[in-house]
């Protein structure tokens, strides 16, 4: 609700759009999870924990889109962890913070040296200037938290001047 | 999403800081003060960056008990610093943990002079723990008003006195408090009472909610904004204000667009006013003429920071004194005004982004300034010598 302000969203304008999560993912631990954002952690839980830490390494923690038109258009951004640690590493949760993200990530345990993969949606319908977004994943890892972010400038054919 | 905006556009500013025990002393931080009343008023600016920390680099800091705590809105976080700096301890940590807090991103926040802590979420969640981090309860605001908390737009008869209408305003989060009640800025998002389509909005419309802290119900929604936005159509972008509330229960509230500053009572009657305005100030303030999302953005995200407007306002109720902030249309520095008794005493330039936001005579502290990228978090000292 609140986020409705801050965009100019106060009557509800925007929609939100399912993008399509089915690409290739060879060489990546299969299972995915998709779920919607929700105001309490455990509810995007991966629903499992691992006692023993692990080393994550991110391919990229901040995706930019750069200048993109303004439209009802969705954005996926797609991160990449590897793990590079000696045990099992384990997404335990992914929080979003927009309202209209989707997401999607791998629930299974990512094997030494394997890959799993983090998804997020973002309409930018009625959006404008530089947006930025962040999720965060918490992980069985030493480093409890990590911030992933996504940002784009949302131009516009419009002179507002 | 929210306030992040706030942290985007001041990631960017790159300012000499230095560290702890090696602190930069910038003394008269510009050489541009103007002496109004005092000869010998003399500020001195110290930058203090705090420790680093496994932080997201998003949140806000509370001062209390002569200790700087950055509250990690992402990750939950709540990490402790001595008033140089120094790093001293990390308290909760999102989860469900007995030592942890079970919220999604915290929004707001307010540490009271009895060393409770309130956390609160996004959905009218509370999270209160005691003064040894142990966890009290998590609780939820109880709104009352005509319909269920969040289905305010179904409201079918517009009474602005009806709390239904309004919900937190998530975006200028600044909380302050008393012995029984939390003072929270609200606004309203009903879609024939909202600031881009109705002009009683800027009117009526109440700006503040006082949460009672033993039953967590709104106790009342009052206040009311500027009678300057009035001049123009729709200035929803224009339609904040920063507030204080001081030792003898006055609330001092400082308006975007508004040079005086008012000092009112609990129940929102006029004590006192003055002010004058800032420098480097471009007030050609840009309305909006009605429901146009991407013109409002336009506005907020990239007119708004140009344009000359008050960010901040502090009480030293000690030495009578008042802070006020604002932007400059100066990519560099923005401005400090500094009354005494009513009077201006100083306005001086002052680092982008500085709010006064903790006093102890003859220390004044900022809110702070933080850059993402490079993952550091600065605050200001001021000395008054």
């Amino acid at each position: 609700m609140k986020k409705a302000l801050l965009l100019g969203t106060i009557i509800i304008l925007f929609s939100c759009q399912e993008s399509d999560f089915a690409k290739d993912r060879e060489g990546f631990s299969s299972s995915m999870k998709k779920n919607e954002k929700s105001n309490s952690p455990s509810k995007m839980d991966n629903g499992r924990r691992l006692k023993e830490l692990t080393k994550i390494e991110f391919e990229e923690k901040l995706i930019d889109f750069g200048d993109v038109i303004s439209g009802d258009t969705t954005l996926t951004a797609t991160y990449v962890i590897k793990n590079i640690g000696k045990n099992p590493l384990l997404i335990e949760y992914v929080n979003p913070d927009c309202t209209c993200s989707n997401f999607e990530f791998t629930m299974d345990t990512i094997k030494e040296n394997e890959r799993g993969l983090i998804k997020l949606d973002f309409n930018i319908k009625n959006k404008i200037g530089l947006n930025k977004f962040y999720a965060t994943l918490r992980a069985n890892t030493n480093s409890k938290f990590y911030k992933l972010t996504y940002m784009v400038n949302i131009k516009n054919n419009q002179n507002f001047n | 999403m929210k306030k992040y905006f706030y942290y985007f556009s001041v990631f960017l500013i790159s300012l000499n800081s230095c560290k702890n025990n090696d602190l930069q002393i910038k003394e008269n931080y510009f050489q541009d003060n103007y002496k109004t009343k005092y000869d010998n008023l003399n500020i001195r600016i110290d930058t203090i960056v705090l420790d680093k920390v496994e932080s997201s680099y998003l949140g806000d800091i509370a001062y209390w008990d002569n200790r700087v705590y950055f509250i990690d809105f992402r990750f939950g976080w709540v990490f402790g610093f001595d008033l140089e700096g120094n790093y001293l301890e990390t308290k909760l940590g999102q989860g469900r943990g007995p030592n942890e807090i079970d919220i999604a991103g915290i929004d707001g926040f307010y540490f009271s002079e009895n060393g409770n802590k309130y956390f609160f979420g996004s959905t009218n969640d509370i999270h209160i723990y005691d003064k040894n981090w142990e966890k009290i309860q998590k609780t939820s605001m109880n709104w009352g008003g005509s319909v269920q908390i969040g289905k305010g737009y179904t409201v079918k008869e517009v009474n602005p006195k009806d709390p239904s209408l309004y919900s937190l305003d998530y975006e200028h989060l600044k909380i302050k408090g008393d012995e029984g009640n939390l003072y929270l800025p609200i606004y309203s998002e009903h879609p024939e009472f909202n600031g881009l389509v109705s002009k009683n909005y800027y009117k009526e419309g109440r700006i503040l909610a006082q949460l009672n802290l033993e039953d967590y119900s709104i106790e009342r929604i009052f206040g009311r904004r500027t009678d300057l936005l009035m001049d123009y159509k729709y200035l929803m972008h224009h339609s904040a204000f920063s507030f204080d509330l001081n030792e003898h229960g006055k609330l001092i509230v400082a308006n975007e667009i508004d040079p005086t500053i008012y000092i009112y009572d609990k129940d929102f009657n006029l004590l006192e006013s003055f002010g004058v305005s800032g420098k480097e100030m471009d007030v050609n303030y840009q309305e909006l003429k009605g429901l146009d999302i991407k013109r409002f953005q336009y506005l907020y995200f990239e007119d708004r920071p140009k344009r000359g407007f008050y960010t901040g306002v502090k009480s030293d109720i000690t030495k009578n004194i008042i802070f006020r902030t604002y932007n400059k249309n100066n990519g560099s520095y923005d401005g400090l005004q500094i009354y005494e008794n009513g009077q201006l005493l100083d306005d001086i330039q002052v680092p982008k982004g500085l709010k006064i936001e903790y006093t102890s005579f003859p220390y004044y502290y900022s809110g702070p300034i933080i850059d993402e990228l490079n993952e550091t978090i600065t605050i200001y000292k001021l000395t008054f010598k």
